[in-house]
């Protein structure tokens, strides 16, 4: 099968898992008790106001029929209107998904550019006072909670030595262009260093808190997978032929044990992009996370939904991906 | 050994760029933002936990957009102080017809909307019939969902009328006593028709009125920004530039107000206060909030039906030793279910003394000499009127174990939470209200109709309507304060406690304010 025809089989498997995350989704956010007529009105509306605002919102209707019109609004791509703001729910999405990509980006810039060096460096001095530090380095990065993290890192940089700023995407007031919605690329596309900078600024404390998780991973999955490769016999023979240990390490070792890295990776993808809800809190950041979170507190339904059909759509993707790169990594891997 | 050096300049050169990544060096950005100071002195910077979600007079429902429409709109009348007193704002004089159901207002010239267009009395005609008036062409227009306007009023407008260009009558069905103080009221403000003309549904996310600043941008979850209205009728403001910052996590928005980077913060943990005492850069602000935290009783079902339990219960629980534990002093005791700032406040009507013997005696009393068992559903996370919902449940606990009512705490989530009480699926169920200090809001309002009790007996029904048709201030305070001991005696809830509310600002800002209301005001603020 080729590479193609492999591609597109994947993207048809997208319709049915899409329908079904939508139905898991619709169904479950209807059944925990509460609506948004409720969360509105408690406790000064009446019962007569509530079923009232409850028929103004379209919330009386029976489920399925509920479902059915988000289903044939979904495919000519309107994902509703949120309940409190009267916006266009893909317009809600499409204004912060800009500001949870470049910090996920962020996050997992760093944490691939840290991670995999010092998993290569703790499975080569296996067993030494080196490969415990990246160990130990690496337990806490899964171990210290996200929100506690944050806030210390915001204490120390910001509050303390006041190098950086304390939360938000840049400083209030800073001119800048809106274009892409991506605050680091509309400063270059319009040449504003100062507000680049600012912004980059902006970007370290949260990048660094929510690439902890993955940095974490990523060096335990470098370190097991590099020394599960140094045993195999094409490593003896690559030494044994007398090339340099640099590029045994680099070139034969790590090449060979980057798929489940890559796998690691693809699948952090979208945990960032899903969860990183606390970060994005802790740093008044305005992405995907907050918005989630507001709208699961107050059952903005067509919100919540929006949100995780397109979360879906994107680890979908990620996934696809992902499975692409196995192939150019490891030519043995055909489709 | 070769190979060994070079590993550890490897290692070397990873620390030095990881040392980099965090520390920001490298940056080619402007010192200002780290530094810790605002880019310019005229912006005035805002940190709130919630964004906007409606900037929209008639369809603004939450904190978040009432902070706002404050600045951006005005009413025809003001509040002039906590009293609620209003005074002339957009209409300069009023009377009202004799038999009390036309009110006229004169309205104010040479007033423009921030649009350019000049403020008539067709424009007070229009915000309020596009919310009350379902023939009016602008009606249903904004998807708002929720009008406070129409929640507090369209039982008794009957109609709105420019009898020219200056002057408005208010045609009421009803001799209705808070209607002046409601006009001071956000949800009573003005907008420009020609900008709903314009905007149509997208008017709460371009909002045009006469107020003191203008709408200038609102970037959804992250900030939404004010400038000065240079042509404002009144006093206009002395900064240029204010804006409202989205900080939802508290102790971020301290430490932001810390490092100078916002000038005010509001909504502090209670934990937070000593802290800002304690700081010489910053000062406190906390004012007696127009709210109630109570417990409600279902008095429809057993044992809550009957009068002895609710009164035993009320003589159990220490509420004194709630408000000086949780709420740390940033909150006042409830006497009843009136806040002790507003007019027609009867100090007599309550409250129980705290007495645990007295309890077991009313509950044997009662047909339960051993107690009972009960589910007490209470909440997570802050609201207005109370920081720590779930502590004051178990303080609740154990004051009634310790009388022999073995109860279970039930913690919801909000939305939960107001299912439960709506379909008064409670025993006893923990909840709260915030509203205009007017006695009404919180008597008949809420004590009565919206407190999930179950009680609501026909005499306190028309106590409550007769209080209503008087404009004669004297003759309500009598009605309202016969209410209070009728509710006091009855005991259908505990009143608990009023919560501050609080926010705090750098030292140097000036002149802003924090009202009853728990909205800020930064017509009059600058920095020194």
């Amino acid at each position: 099968m080729s590479i193609w025809k492999y591609i597109f089989k994947r993207l048809l498997m997208v319709i049915p898992t899409l329908v079904g995350v939508s139905l898991l989704v619709f169904f479950i956010i209807h059944l925990i008790p509460g609506d948004p007529a409720q969360v509105m009105l408690y406790p000064k509306g009446t019962p007569e106001e509530i079923e009232a605002l409850r028929h103004k919102l379209g919330l009386n209707k029976p489920l399925a029929v509920q479902y059915m019109d988000w289903v044939i609004n979904a495919v000519h791509l309107d994902l509703g209107n949120s309940v409190f703001s009267g916006e266009k729910v893909v317009s809600e999405i499409f204004n912060r998904f800009p500001a949870t990509i470049e910090l996920t980006l962020g996050a997992l810039l760093i944490a691939v550019l840290v991670g995999i060096p010092l998993g290569v460096i703790a499975a080569r001095k296996k067993n030494t006072f080196l490969d415990y530090s990246c160990i130990t380095f690496s337990l806490l990065g899964v171990s210290i909670p996200v929100f506690w993290l944050g806030l210390m890192l915001i204490f120390i940089f910001s509050a303390s030595l006041g190098l950086l700023p304390v939360s938000g995407r840049m400083a209030m007031g800073m001119p800048i262009q809106d274009i892409t919605g991506f605050y680091l690329l509309d400063a270059i596309l319009t040449g504003n260093k100062a507000a680049f900078g600012d912004i980059f600024k902006h970007l370290i404390l949260p990048s660094v808190a929510l690439a902890t998780v993955p940095l974490a991973l990523i060096v335990r999955i470098t370190r097991s997978s590099m020394l599960d490769v140094f045993t195999q016999d094409y490593m003896r023979t690559a030494k044994a032929k007398g090339l340099p240990v640099r590029r045994v390490i680099y070139k034969h070792a790590l090449k060979n044990s980057l798929i489940p890295v890559i796998t690691v990776i693809g699948i952090q993808v979208g945990s960032l992009l899903g969860g990183a809800i606390l970060t994005e809190t802790v740093f008044s950041w305005p992405g995907i996370g907050s918005l989630v979170i507001d709208a699961i507190y107050s059952r903005d339904y067509p919100v919540i939904q929006g949100v995780v059909f397109i979360i879906a759509l994107i680890m979908i993707i990620v996934n696809l991906i992902v499975d692409i790169i196995y192939a150019y990594v490891d030519p043995r891997i055909r489709y | 050994m070769l190979f060994k050096n070079r590993n550890l300049i490897y290692l070397a050169v990873l620390m030095l760029t990881a040392a980099l990544v965090i520390t920001g060096c490298g940056n080619t950005g402007s010192p200002s933002a780290a530094s810790g100071k605002s880019p310019e002195d005229g912006i005035f910077i805002i940190a709130r936990s919630t964004d906007a979600e409606l900037i929209d007079p008639g369809f603004a429902w939450s904190e978040g957009d009432i902070d706002i429409v404050y600045h951006v709109f005005d009413g025809l009348v003001k509040f002039k102080n906590d009293e609620l007193e209003v005074e002339p704002a957009l209409a300069t004089e009023w009377k009202v017809s004799d038999d009390g159901r036309t009110w006229t207002f004169k309205l104010r010239e040479g007033v423009k909307f921030h649009d350019g267009t000049d403020f008539k009395a067709e424009a007070v005609v229009q915000s309020f019939k596009r919310i009350l008036d379902e023939n009016n062409k602008h009606y249903g227009v904004v998807q708002g969902g929720f009008s406070y306007l129409e929640y507090l009023m369209v039982d008794v407008i009957d109609d709105v009328v420019a009898t020219d260009d200056y002057s408005v009558d208010f045609k009421l069905n009803q001799v209705f006593a808070p209607f002046l103080t409601y006009m001071g009221y956000y949800s009573q403000y003005i907008i420009s028709p020609a900008a709903l003309e314009q905007f149509g549904e997208k008017f709460p996310q371009n909002p045009v009125g006469t107020g003191p600043f203008v709408f200038e941008k609102w970037k959804k979850g992250e900030y939404v920004q004010l400038k000065t209205n240079d042509n404002y009728w009144g006093e206009k403001p002395k900064i240029d530039t204010l804006i409202f910052k989205v900080v939802p996590e508290s102790s971020t928005r301290l430490m932001e107000l810390q490092s100078g980077q916002v000038d005010v913060i509001k909504a502090l943990d209670p934990g937070q206060l000593a802290k800002v005492e304690e700081n010489q850069n910053l000062q406190l602000l906390s004012v007696p909030g127009a709210n109630l935290f109570y417990a409600a009783f279902n008095t429809t079902k057993a044992p809550f039906d009957n009068k002895k339990v609710r009164l035993a219960l009320n003589h159990a629980i220490d509420v004194d030793k709630i408000v000086e534990v949780i709420y740390e002093g940033s909150g006042t005791r409830a006497i009843n279910s009136l806040p002790p700032t507003v007019f027609a406040f009867d100090e007599t009507a309550g409250p129980y003394e705290y007495n645990p013997e007295k309890a077991k005696k009313l509950l044997a009393e009662a047909g339960y000499p051993n107690g009972f068992e009960t589910n007490l559903q209470t909440f997570i996370y802050a609201r207005p009127y109370v920081a720590k919902p779930v502590q004051v449940a178990e303080v609740i606990k154990s004051n009634l174990e310790a009388v022999g009512v073995k109860v279970n705490i039930i913690t919801n989530e909000w939305a939960t939470h107001s299912d439960i009480m709506d379909n008064m699926k409670h025993d006893i169920g923990l909840s709260g209200w915030y509203d205009i200090p007017y006695p009404s809001n919180f008597l008949k309002t809420m004590a009565l109709e919206g407190a999930n009790t179950g009680y609501e007996p026909e005499e306190l029904v028309n106590l409550a309507k007769a209080a209503w048709a008087t404009y004669d201030r004297a003759e309500q305070e009598e009605i309202y304060k016969e209410f209070q001991q009728k509710l006091y005696k009855a005991a259908p809830l505990i009143p608990i406690a009023h919560n501050n509310y609080t926010a705090a600002v750098r030292s140097n800002v000036k002149g802003f304010e924090l009202d009853v209301i728990g909205t800020v005001k930064a017509q009059k603020a600058y920095k020194e």
